[in-house]
């Protein structure tokens, strides 16, 4: 038998991470594996995530292992309460300056792993990069193709004319 | 708002549902990457919801003038990117769901495509204006059924409609701020408390109001914010605030602003019960008597956090005080810190229960000191300390702080003969700008503070075995210090009440710029280290001679000697803005600057 504080990710690339139980049960989904096998030395595997978005999602989890009793439970006011009033830490702002893709791929991750304080934090700093750009800018930011038909150009020009109006 | 991520879970399944297309992307293994387009709606709808948050929250000050809006921008630009990112912003209504009156057209758009969804209505001043109560009204009627929030700025013409305004059922309205600019005269509008079926009440606002207020029972309310008028305030408001106050059993955050002076005639059979308590906070220059008058009647936890930023009054003329909670608790504060300044008193207590705590800020009096029979000046806080020391029982207090300057040492000495358990005693000898303008050392207090340590007739604080020291001077004659230290450790050693464990700063602020010294609401300068020798700021010690000659003097005759560089830290603030700022009790505003806590105590080196 291994260390039964221990247990054994698998990416899908194949890629293998020996972790804490304690800091994967971030994740309520791992949490929930883990319980519903018991004591086991069989190995998890994570058949949507690669091998570098498991290592930034198990980095996440190591410096939040502290977090996890304070957001566990169904408290949603509680959970609300954070959401609404937490500022993304330096850590986490550091933690997120990656490229693009990595940022997606990680929030991704976090939402197939149901780590909400992950996704709440990738969302944040991706809302931050919106804030206070015009459409334009946001496109550009993101690579993304304005695909209204000119008549819905028509009605967005319109409902621009009321949304300025401050 | 604890109810904004329900609504965003709640949309995300809606979405699901009915835009199939939007569901979540599988996420490929391999070496492929991934961008913004393979996101599912559902982190979209996070995304957009922390977008638009901030803004949201912008809206939100208590100090409501009226021309406020609710900023929209950045959820315009989202919905106006592509048609994905638009059809999935108009799929959840809560992000459209708060509005103002400034666009009519807007105002339309978004009553639209919140559908269904609870609404938080900003109602402009100028709107009110601009519009007949009736139309003002027909507009809260229509959305009376889903207001969950509604601000409400009146103009002065408009301010004696409130109650016609008010006049329609809000049976889930969690949040109503009401707001106005007018200067009362001594008539004031009728108030028969509408809206009606106020049963899910949460947050109560009005600002500023004189003795107007709802008389029915609240008993969702867990927020209260009322500001007052000075000139307007009556005898009787008091004894609505206590009988609005018997009718929010639930009630969790208190915050009474510019409360005015009465003749307190409350009884204490008045007693209202408020077990769920967290924070209660009289500001922006209440009454100190009112205060503890009000205070003295709420039937509250040991560990509610209470903060005091009040104007004290004449303390000569009459030095009653009310008691306080905490000082007048049987087991008392344990810690005590006081500090003064000028016109200010800085008073803040640790209860026996964390996170209990009480801060008293006070000014006192009209001018900044009297001199009394000895020619010597004497400042008004100097009276309000005395009282604090003869009126509630610091008995029980083993650690305390002091903050003391030369002009006030002689009322502190005063104050630590009421501390009769003191154990650690923290001196902070801090610089005002006469210090530096008559060129006073603020060794002065320091001497004075050792000589009656020493006084062998009547012994002070003779539990004392920690005594830790910073001293910030403007003069050059650090050394000069040790002298003072070193007769207090041999006399009270000889007395038998030795000093185990000393700890001494020294920081030399010769070269400070003076300028800012003169600001005598608060001062923080800038210290730096021996290596920092470029650094604009303080000019500090740090060389060996000034350690050694402390220590060859002072270590023997302790069992603990420290002397810290000045670029050490070993008096972290206790006292900080934040220490204050208790979780929740800003969830439905933000407070004007006026009402916010002070972020230092008082000077802060």
């Amino acid at each position: 038998m291994g260390d039964s504080n221990r247990l054994t990710l698998v990416a899908s690339d194949g890629g293998k991470f020996v972790v804490d139980k304690e800091v994967v049960q971030m994740s309520v989904l791992l949490k929930n594996m883990i319980e519903d096998l018991g004591e086991t030395d069989e190995s998890i595997p994570i058949p949507n995530v690669t091998s570098p978005v498991l290592t930034k999602v198990i980095e996440f989890c190591e410096n939040h292992r502290t977090d996890a009793a304070r957001t566990d439970g169904p408290n949603v006011d509680g959970d609300d309460a954070r959401m609404r009033t937490a500022v993304v830490s330096d850590w986490d702002r550091q933690f997120f300056d990656v490229d693009q893709d990595l940022m997606f791929e990680i929030i991704v991750a976090a939402n197939y792993l149901d780590i909400k304080s992950l996704v709440d934090v990738g969302c944040k700093v991706v809302a931050d990069m919106i804030k206070g750009k015009s459409p334009q800018e946001i496109r550009d930011l993101f690579d993304i193709v304005n695909d209204f038909s000119p008549e819905e150009e028509a009605a967005l020009r319109k409902e621009n004319e009321w949304a300025n109006d401050r | 708002m604890p109810f904004r991520r329900r609504e965003v879970i709640s949309a995300h399944s809606l979405l699901r549902c009915a835009i199939p297309a939007f569901s979540d992307c599988p996420v490929e293994s391999g070496e492929r990457t991934m961008d913004i387009h393979e996101l599912p709606a559902e982190i979209f709808a996070i995304i957009f919801d922390h977008a638009v948050v901030s803004e949201r929250q912008s809206s939100f000050c208590v100090a409501f003038s009226g021309t406020e809006t609710v900023d929209t921008r950045s959820l315009i630009a989202i919905s106006h990117v592509c048609s994905r990112w638009r059809d999935i912003a108009l799929s959840i209504p809560f992000l459209w769901s708060r509005v103002d009156t400034t666009n009519k057209s807007r105002l339309k758009t978004f009553e639209e495509r919140s559908r269904e969804a609870p609404l938080s209505l900003i109602v402009n001043a100028a709107y009110v204006t601009s519009n007949s109560v009736h139309r003002c009204r027909n507009l809260l009627v229509a959305c009376s059924s889903r207001l969950r929030r509604l601000d409400l700025a009146l103009g002065e013409e408009r301010y004696r409609d409130v109650d016609r305004l008010l006049r329609f059922d809000a049976p889930a309205l969690e949040c109503l701020v009401v707001s106005h600019s007018y200067w009362w005269d001594d008539s004031e509008p009728s108030f028969s408390d509408r809206p009606r079926r106020m049963k899910r009440l949460r947050a109560l606002a009005f600002t500023p109001l004189t003795s107007w207020m709802p008389q029915t029972p609240l008993p969702s309310l867990t927020h209260i914010y009322l500001s007052f008028q000075s000139h307007g305030f009556r005898q009787p408001t008091i004894h609505r605030l206590v009988s609005l106050l018997t009718g929010t059993p639930a009630l969790e955050h208190l915050h009474l602003s510019r409360l005015p002076a009465y003749t307190p005639s409350l009884q204490r059979s008045h007693s209202v019960p408020l077990i769920h308590l967290k924070s209660l906070n009289l500001t922006n220059q209440s009454d100190l008597r009112s205060a503890a008058a009000l205070i003295t009647i709420l039937a509250i936890q040991e560990t509610v956090l209470i903060r005091l930023d009040c104007h004290g009054g004449d303390f000569v003329a009459n030095p009653l005080l009310p008691p306080l909670p905490y000082l007048n608790s049987m087991e008392g504060p344990t810690r005590l810190d006081v500090g003064s300044g000028f016109r200010m008193l800085y008073l803040l207590a640790q209860g026996g229960r964390a996170p209990s705590r009480l801060l008293v800020r006070t000014r006192c009096g009209r001018f900044y000191g009297h001199f009394n029979g000895n020619g010597a000046i004497r400042y008004e806080w100097e009276d309000l300390l005395t009282c604090f020391a003869t009126t509630y029982s610091f008995s029980c207090v083993v650690q305390s702080r002091l903050y003391i300057d030369s002009a006030g040492s002689a009322a502190f000495i005063h104050f630590l003969r009421h501390l009769p358990l003191l154990k650690e005693l923290e001196l902070l000898l801090y610089l005002n700008s006469d210090v530096l303008r008559y060129g006073v050392a603020a060794i002065d207090g320091l001497t004075r503070m050792c000589r009656a340590l020493s006084d062998e007739s009547s012994v002070l604080c003779p539990h004392l075995h920690t005594l830790r020291v910073q001293i910030i001077c403007a003069t050059s004659t650090s050394l000069a210090y040790i002298g003072d230290l070193k007769r207090m450790l041999l006399a009270r050693t000889c007395m038998g009440y030795p000093i185990s464990s000393l700890a001494v700063q020294v920081i030399d602020v010769a070269s400070i710029d003076k300028s800012k010294l003169e600001d005598w609401k608060s001062t923080t300068v800038q210290r730096r280290s021996s290596e920092d020798t470029n650094a604009t700021g303080a000019m500090t010690h740090v060389d060996h001679d000034l350690s050694e000659a402390y220590a060859d003097q002072l270590a023997s005759l302790v069992d603990e000697f420290h002397f810290y560089a000045p670029e050490q830290s070993p008096f972290p603030p206790r006292e900080t803005g934040e220490v204050w700022r208790v979780p929740g009790a800003e969830d439905y505003w933000t407070l004007p600057e006026h009402d916010e806590p002070i972020s230092t105590f008082p000077w802060v080196y």
